[in-house]
């Protein structure tokens, strides 16, 4: 009766420290860090681009032989993007070429080993115009195709000093005169 | 005197619209602020996983191995230094070397030493 009691006991304890310690991966050291090659800018809808990142065990011993995947969504057309990324160069580098449907704001993460990395939300933008047959007109000012850069400057300072000239002229006449 | 008058406005408006010409043709097609890039290079760079911030939106912290940087700021040449080795600062710090580049590097102090409002 009483090693019955106690075998129950045990079982009880057992089940509870089961309950209490960690079992997560983390708590036993499996986690690593994903640090991105580039924050992405510059990303058009529709327009294919790469996302590089290093992926290392605790931030230190870079991890071969995963395959990280990346989670994309836009919170507004509720569309969602999942790509795997392959390793590519250095040891625990990994590169994903990436396309999304539409701009706006996405919201991201990578997966890789341990706990999911949410990064930070990529703007998109909208798709890449279609480029206009001629005018190599960059800037928005009309007076530019007309005038260079440098010229406009040159041309200020020209009537300046003219306008300063035509005004000494003026006084040394009204000095002589009134002498 | 008219004349003169005209001539000055006239070299004025030049003047001015030269400036707005140059300032046009040079200005970027996006900017964003040190402070905002150092923002987005906070999460892409794996500092969100170990330190608790909550100037960021979502969770931060997963693995909570660093200090909590909410209200953290420091001296930008310690920063510098720290986040270019943080062995050569604090030998056997858990603290990863994140291999950042001296541009990232700018931005994250812009963002940890950034005024809260």
């Amino acid at each position: 009766m009483a090693r019955r009691l106690l075998v129950r006991f045990g079982l009880v304890v057992l089940a509870v420290l089961a309950l209490l310690a960690p079992s997560s991966a983390v708590n036993a050291g499996g986690w690593a860090l994903v640090t991105l090659d580039s924050t992405p800018t510059e990303v058009k809808a529709g327009t294919a681009f790469d996302i590089g990142f290093m992926v290392r065990q605790h931030g230190v011993r870079p991890i071969d032989g995963l395959t990280p995947k990346i989670e994309m969504w836009n919170a507004t057309t509720k569309e969602r993007v999942s790509v795997k990324a392959m390793a590519e160069g250095a040891e625990g580098h990994y590169v994903a070429t990436i396309t999304l449907p539409s701009s706006g704001e996405w919201g991201w993460t990578i997966e890789s080993f341990g706990p999911v990395q949410t990064m930070a939300p990529l703007q998109v933008g909208t798709a890449a115009p279609v480029p206009a047959p001629e005018s190599n007109v960059t800037a928005s000012a009309p007076w530019q195709s007309i005038f260079g850069p440098w010229q406009l400057p040159i041309i200020a300072v020209a009537l300046t000093l003219v306008a300063a000239s035509a005004l000494l002229v003026t006084r040394k006449r009204r000095m002589s005169a009134q002498a | 005197m008219k004349a003169l008058a005209w001539l000055l406005g006239l070299a004025l408006c030049t003047a001015c619209a030269s400036e707005t010409a140059t300032t046009t043709a040079s200005q970027p097609t996006a900017h964003i602020a040190l402070a905002e890039r150092g923002k987005a290079l906070f999460r892409n760079k794996g500092c969100a996983t170990c330190h608790v911030n909550k100037r960021l939106e979502g969770e931060t912290g997963i693995i909570a191995m660093g200090p909590v940087l909410t209200d953290y700021t420091n001296d930008p040449v310690w920063l510098r230094r720290w986040l270019h080795d943080p062995q050569s600062v604090r030998p056997g710090t858990q603290m990863p070397n994140l291999q950042l580049a001296p541009d990232e590097i700018e931005d994250l102090i812009a963002f940890l030493n950034q005024t809260q409002e």
